[in-house]
């Protein structure tokens, strides 16, 4: 991997670090409303400055990425998951099933996929698993295509023939010799994604669809600030900072990813 | 190429019922019994009964289905729950505004991308390549909503120079220019890549030996093998201009199809989403016809070799 790739993956690692341990190690509560010191300046004290309810936005942009990373991650996770089997299962087989789960592929495709995302969050009951469940319906799409694609190019090679010439039982073939060989690049491609789930979750819960305030998500403190974003510009500034910095360091990872990938 | 096309409209049918059958599953999903919310809780059940009777609720799901497509085909989607206005005639008032904003983010973003690109390309593996590619990855890794309110705090409202908000010539810039960003950056990155590709190409070594002028050698012989790419993935990336928009036109407060959707969202006014979605896929889908009809016209190779599918 070019080094550019690994100091990403260092930063992303250094992000998650900090968003599963900072908020134990910060003084303030993400929660605690303090009147007193409402919209205050970055400090040495508030290093971020605090919000419109005098909460610390260090201790929100900590605590609010654990939330946006995870919807995110788990997003991606689920997406990949429902695709991999779906790419598999339709390349392995063909036929009729392959026609139908590609036909559906397709559909969804035609949608743009965020918008796709808003309408089904939209009738959901508003919680962080909303944008979880939004996000993983529109995103296996892509996976499963792309997951299709390369059983069709590995599923005549002579170690599928040599697997079934051994006995080997169709679900045998495909759960222990197609499967494994779609998990390096599957798992390559979901590298490359992350950065624009976490861009999508961000959209998602600016736009107030998945976590409810008071609960911190990146997307969701940029909007509940934009109302004081001419006099305290950082109520904003740190939260976007925060989604750009780490889609930016997933991008650069996916990149990397890519060109190990092509050059397979 | 005319039986291309006609092949290709074709292909549209099963993929428009296909996108009304999932957004009338979407519909059906909403919570609530459709009826009451129309009656209110305390009507009493015969008011309820003749309501579900008169929207046909109480019909089985297939022939609500085929009911639905028959209004859709109507152009009807329904009315707002809110103002009682007819969908359709507020998105017919207001797409013509989010096309503005689309073509003017486009009419910066493509040229912009297109010379990134070719400089980025033409310069590969040097301190300028990497600073534009570096460039292309922040304009792609930025939301949207955040570079959209950055602009807005620094040239509207510190600097004064350009109107935060509101629907006109002068109110265009700052919204386009959001929208570009990330168009920005995926032009330029595939263009950077065709660059590279084709430099080595025999075509262009030949024409360099000939002593081709520059310009008619980036301008004629690389530009026009760039153009297709670059139109493939506007084509690819259309759906997430039209996300855009809604972040975009509702941080500007620009009257599109963009903000009547978030305002749709907000109030869970469903058939206001849906029939801006609905109209959003068929712009999307159409915009893919139209780019799969462009590599015809452009592309010979692609009209000569195709195979015939």
């Amino acid at each position: 991997m070019p080094l550019k790739g690994k100091i990403a993956a260092s930063i992303i690692v250094l992000i998650f670090l900090s968003v599963l341990f900072g908020p134990f190690l910060m003084p303030y509560d993400p929660y605690q409303i303090n009147l007193d010191e409402i919209r205050r300046p970055p400090s040495a004290e508030h290093p971020f400055g605090t919000d419109q309810k005098g909460r610390d936005i260090l201790a929100r942009v900590l605590y609010g990425g654990r939330i946006s990373l995870a919807v995110a991650l788990t997003a991606t996770a689920i997406s990949f998951i429902i695709g991999f089997l779906t790419g598999t299962i339709s390349g392995f087989f063909g036929g009729m099933i392959d026609l139908l789960l590609m036909a559906l592929v397709d559909l969804l495709m035609a949608f743009p996929s965020l918008l796709l995302a808003m309408a089904i969050s939209v009738i959901l009951p508003q919680n962080i698993y909303t944008a979880v469940i939004a996000l993983s319906l529109v995103g296996w799409a892509p996976f499963a295509r792309l997951i299709r694609g390369y059983v069709l190019t590995i599923r005549d090679e002579y170690f599928i023939h040599a697997a079934r010439a051994i006995g080997c039982s169709e679900t045998r073939v495909l759960i222990r010799h197609i499967m494994p060989q779609c998990l390096y690049l599957g798992s390559m491609y979901m590298g490359m994604k992350i950065g624009g789930f976490i861009l999508s979750e961000s959209a998602l819960s600016f736009l107030g669809l998945g976590a409810q305030p008071p609960v911190p998500t990146w997307g969701g403190m940029i909007s509940s600030s934009r109302a004081y974003m001419l006099s305290d510009p950082w109520m904003i500034l740190f939260p976007g900072l925060a989604i750009g910095i780490t889609a930016f360091c997933f991008n650069i990872f996916g990149d990397s990813l890519q060109q190990k990938a092509t050059s397979l | 190429m005319g039986i291309y096309i006609i092949k290709k409209l074709f292909l549209l049918l099963p993929l428009f019922i296909g996108i009304t059958f999932i957004s009338f599953t979407i519909l059906k999903a909403i919570p609530g019994d459709p009826a009451i919310i129309l009656v209110g809780e305390r009507a009493s059940p015969e008011d309820i009964e003749k309501i579900k009777r008169h929207i046909g609720s109480n019909r089985d799901i297939v022939s609500q289905y085929g009911g639905y497509l028959m209004m859709l085909l109507k152009g009807e989607f329904g009315r707002s729950y809110y103002t009682q206005r007819r969908v359709i005639e507020d998105i017919a008032e207001k797409l013509p505004n989010t096309a503005a904003l689309a073509l003017a983010a486009m009419l910066i973003a493509v040229p912009a991308g297109i010379l990134f690109g070719f400089i980025a390309g033409l310069r590969q593996n040097t301190w300028i390549d990497s600073f534009i590619s570096g460039l292309s990855l922040t304009g792609l890794s930025l939301p949207v909503f955040w570079t959209g309110l950055l602009l807005m705090y620094f040239i509207s409202l510190n600097l004064q120079l350009l109107p935060p908000s509101g629907t006109g010539f002068r109110f265009i810039i700052l919204p386009s220019l959001t929208l570009a960003f990330p168009a920005i950056g995926s032009i330029s990155r595939v263009t950077r890549t065709m660059v590279i590709e084709i430099s080595s190409m025999p075509y262009i070594k030949t024409a360099i030996s000939k002593g081709v002028s520059p310009l008619r050698l980036y301008g004629i012989h690389m530009f026009k093998n760039i153009i297709i790419p670059v139109i493939t993935v506007i084509g690819i990336d259309f759906g997430s201009y039209l996300s855009g928009a809604v972040l975009t036109e509702t941080i500007f407060g620009w009257d599109g199809i963009g903000r009547f959707t978030f305002e749709g969202i907000m109030k869970r006014d469903y058939p206001v989403v849906m029939g801006c979605i609905i109209t959003a896929t068929m712009i999307f889908v159409l915009i893919n016809l139209i780019v799969d009809i462009m590599y015809h016209l452009l592309d010979p190779r692609v009209r000569f070799h195709a195979p015939q599918r």
